[in-house]
């Protein structure tokens, strides 16, 4: 998931540009790990999906801001060895948010496969 | 018991292609063969690996002009593999249908160097009686997920060599070594996981290697 802000240039085209998030928290909800404590100047962020529900929810605080996106996705597990066990693939159905801290989200790849992938733009 | 009921079945294809008589040169015979090497080869194996695997073959090959020998292979075999990370049940059987032509030019007895071709396929029932799922940040959850039995089919094409000789009168031995490639690739079919193990085959993976002892009988 990277975080980008956009304007319009002279030319009247949108343009695009990755956008530095100055505080970040970031803890899943049900998970009492935090994956971010207070980073600075984060442009991307990388996340798990669960593997056992179709819904994951994050908590972030980005700066003094309390926010919980949840994600709603399928599950596909894939068998790999009986060494590795199995795999999930996720497919990206939706994406809510509660404080409305973002423009708009693009899905870059709704698929999540096994390699880190940007699968979100989440504009300012 | 059931492994009985495969071996019955393979006997059942096997048996009637004994009974053909020698009419004249072009049929020289047809040998049955039992597969030594695999019965013998996978106690050692499970021993190392901590499986329960076992693979049990007969073949019928019928000489033709004493170069062409059309050969159909049938068995039982069945699997349980366990880990830390997933524990696996299959069992099924399987048939194999080709033919080896003798490379030998001059041979003193009936002894011979086979290259040949088999296409195979495998019917088994299967479970993964629990899978580890990967997932790092999760992993506090329950990840283990359990899967029903199942039944599936594979196919695959062998390209062999092997050597046989004549060891006393009818009697002869020798052993193949094959190379497999499986044509139902994908461990999924329709979303569903496949096999990890195919009886015949071995272990799901595109290729694999293969060998058979055997001991042999020419009618």
């Amino acid at each position: 998931m990277t975080f980008y802000s956009d304007s319009v240039n002279t030319d009247g085209n949108r343009v695009e540009y990755t956008h530095a998030i100055d505080s970040l928290w970031l803890k899943g909800v049900g998970n009492d790990s935090i994956i971010y404590e207070n980073e600075k100047n984060i442009q991307s962020v990388n996340l798990t999906l669960k593997n056992n529900d179709t819904i994951t929810q994050y908590a972030l605080t980005i700066n003094t801001i309390q926010d919980t996106i949840t994600i709603y996705h399928q599950n596909n597990d894939i068998f790999v060895s009986l060494e590795c066990g199995c795999y999930t693939y996720y497919t990206i159905d939706s994406l809510t948010e509660t404080a409305h801290l973002f423009d708009s989200i693009d899905y870059v790849n709704r698929e999540i496969g096994r390699k880190t992938t940007e699968n979100l733009r989440i504009f300012w | 018991m059931r492994q009985w009921l495969y071996i019955l079945f393979a006997l059942t294809i096997v048996v009637p292609m004994v009974a053909a008589e020698k009419k004249d040169t072009i049929y020289t015979g047809t040998t049955i063969k039992f597969d030594l090497g695999s019965a013998a080869f996978h106690p050692i194996k499970n021993i190392r690996d901590n499986s329960k695997t076992y693979s049990y073959e007969v073949a019928a090959s019928v000489g033709l002009l004493r170069k062409y020998f059309p050969t159909i292979e049938a068995g039982y075999a069945q699997s349980k593999i366990g880990s830390t990370m997933g524990d696996f049940v299959d069992y099924g059987g399987f048939v194999k249908i080709g033919a080896d032509y003798s490379a030998l030019r001059k041979r003193k007895g009936d002894h011979h160097f086979f290259v040949g071709l088999r296409i195979a396929t495998a019917m088994q029932s299967y479970r993964f009686n629990y899978l580890k799922r990967a997932n790092n940040y999760w992993l506090n959850e329950d990840s283990r997920i359990a899967y029903p039995w199942r039944f599936g089919s594979d196919f695959w094409g062998e390209l062999n060599a092997g050597v046989q000789v004549q060891v006393w009168k009818n009697l002869n031995m020798g052993w193949y070594v094959r190379f497999k490639l499986l044509f139902t690739r994908g461990k999924q079919l329709d979303g569903i996981m496949r096999a990890a193990y195919i009886p015949g085959y071995g272990t799901r993976q595109e290729t694999a290697f293969g060998w058979n002892y055997y001991i042999g009988w020419t009618f």
